[in-house]
């Protein structure tokens, strides 16, 4: 595990550094959470019970998943193309360490996002931006982090083994943003499409986020929640672990680590 | 005529350099709806207007993706070295430039109509068929609206700053201030002037009127503005690729300023 340890920070540092000058990351991280969380305030303060919380927590969320989305999938499309991906699969590290911590880095800038969405709510619009249980939020956005990196995780073998899923994948933005119930109630989904939603770990993240931020969550349900987000989290961990194995077995069997 | 035609045609084909067609598909299908569905789910959680509002707003503002990818099919001439190639050949340049133009707006057409299948299919708003040809003018007008400002940021990024970074800050804008989602007269003053100088905005507004059963003469002036707006962002673009060419040349930077 140590050996594994500062390998993995290390890749998250460098991830960090090059993120700091990548417009696009740029784009995800501060235009989009502030866009779309200004739609939110204006669309949701007619509401009677509108919390500008809401909209800063549904907007910071969908940067994330983004983030994750593109930062997982072409991680290790992005080590082809500059030559790096076979030095570090003849590394004694493994290489799940290193993707793991390039995904972890694009993790850390979320606070960005975070910070821009609270920012709009609280200094633009005047609307106090209260969290009702601050403690049971820090927890939820930790495991929050913890199971979306997994997710990232898992995008990164996927997006390279089966280019049909690759195609999907990168349309799953908005869908997942829609089915987790980031910026409105699941219930406001046709029936046979809630359950979808609640497979996702970003569901539960989006559960267990809007109700520490608003206080409705009785402990139980928070207790649940955060036990759900583990489980996804550690099953996640699995299936992306199985499927870096998968990927370099074929790479490795075909000659194609540095295929472009 | 040719030289048109044939950017036009290539212009599509070079979309396949960073897209496959199984992308291309899964995008057609799958973001139309989840783009109408997320934002006019808000919109119908909020309260502030009908759901039809929303979904007519945001099926409309996907017209705006055809602006989005000509600004970045003129960077990407610089990016991959080709610009060099095109100032140096007698080409026509209105034929040059606005060629590329038309596969994204046939493009965008495509997605809107998916968009406004979707919102039939999955929220049950029907339009009469004897509505959708008016309805098409509508969408029509839109992209070519948007056409012009994608020209004008494609420019834009040769100069200063990269295409995808402008193409995005241009779909949100669009999104935020064109009307898709908040009635403009619900923004601050200086935002809904912004809003007015926009593409998009005129059509999404005669669409929702041709969509409640109004005429095509009732939202003529509306389609006219938005196409004049359009027209106004193409002929800027236009003349400041003019200049920055002319600069290019006399200071030698043609693959960079």
């Amino acid at each position: 595990m140590s050996r594994c340890l500062r390998p993995f920070l290390f890749s998250a540092r460098v991830q960090v550094l090059r993120a700091l000058g990548d417009e696009f990351l740029f784009v995800i991280a501060l235009v989009q959470p502030f866009a779309i969380g200004l739609a939110a305030i204006f669309m949701l303060r007619h509401r009677a019970d509108f919390e500008a919380v809401y909209a800063v927590v549904g907007a910071g969320l969908t940067a994330l998943f983004s983030l994750i989305l593109f930062g997982g999938t072409g991680t290790i499309t992005n080590l082809r193309f500059s030559g790096n991906l076979e030095h570090l699969v003849a590394a004694p590290v493994p290489l799940i360490v290193v993707v793991g911590g390039q995904i972890m880095g694009s993790v850390a800038l979320v606070l960005v996002p975070m910070l821009v969405s609270y920012g709009l709510g609280a200094w633009l619009f005047g609307y106090p931006i209260a969290i009702r249980d601050p403690a049971g939020f820090t927890v939820s956005v930790l495991l929050a982090l913890l199971s979306l990196w997994a997710m990232g995780l898992l995008f990164a073998p996927l997006a390279i083994l089966w280019p049909a899923v690759n195609s999907v994948l990168g349309a799953l933005e908005y869908p997942v943003y829609v089915l987790c119930g980031f910026l409105f109630p699941v219930l406001l989904l046709p029936g046979w499409l809630q359950p979808l939603g609640q497979l996702l770990a970003p569901y539960w993240a989006a559960y267990a986020l809007h109700g520490t931020s608003s206080g409705s969550l009785t402990a139980p349900e928070l207790a649940l929640a955060w036990l759900l987000l583990l489980a996804l989290t550690a099953a996640t961990l699995v299936l992306a672990a199985w499927l870096f194995d998968l990927f370099l077995a074929r790479a490795q069997r075909d000659g194609s680590l540095a295929a472009l | 005529m040719r030289l048109f035609l044939a950017t036009a045609y290539y212009t599509y084909r070079g979309l396949f350099v960073w897209m496959t067609p199984s992308m291309y598909v899964a995008q057609l299908i799958l973001l139309p709806l989840a783009q109408v569905a997320f934002f006019s789910l808000i919109g119908s959680y909020g309260g502030g207007q009908p759901l039809d509002f929303y979904l007519i707003g945001n099926a409309m503002v996907i017209a705006g993706t055809s602006g989005f990818f000509i600004g970045m099919s003129i960077n990407e001439e610089r990016a991959l070295g080709t610009l060099t190639y095109l100032i140096a050949s007698p080409a026509n340049r209105l034929a040059l430039f606005f060629g590329r133009t038309v596969s994204r707006i046939l493009e965008a057409i495509l997605h809107v109509v998916v968009a406004f299948a979707w919102v039939g299919l999955a929220f049950g708003l029907v339009i009469p068929i004897g509505h959708w040809p008016a309805i098409l003018l509508a969408v029509l007008t839109a992209a070519l609206s948007a056409a012009g400002l994608g020209l004008l940021l494609g420019v834009a990024a040769y100069l200063a700053l990269d295409a995808g970074l402008l193409g995005n800050l241009m779909i949100f804008t669009l999104l935020l201030l064109s009307g898709a989602n908040i009635p403009l007269d619900e923004l601050p003053p200086a935002l809904a002037l912004l809003g007015q100088a926009l593409p998009l905005t005129h059509s999404i507004e005669a669409a929702r009127a041709l969509a409640a059963g109004a005429g095509v003469p009732a939202v003529a002036p509306l389609l006219l503005r938005d196409l004049a707006t359009g027209l106004v962002y193409g002929v800027c673009s236009f003349l400041l690729f003019g200049r920055v060419e002319d600069f290019a040349r006399r200071r030698g930077t043609l693959e960079g300023v």
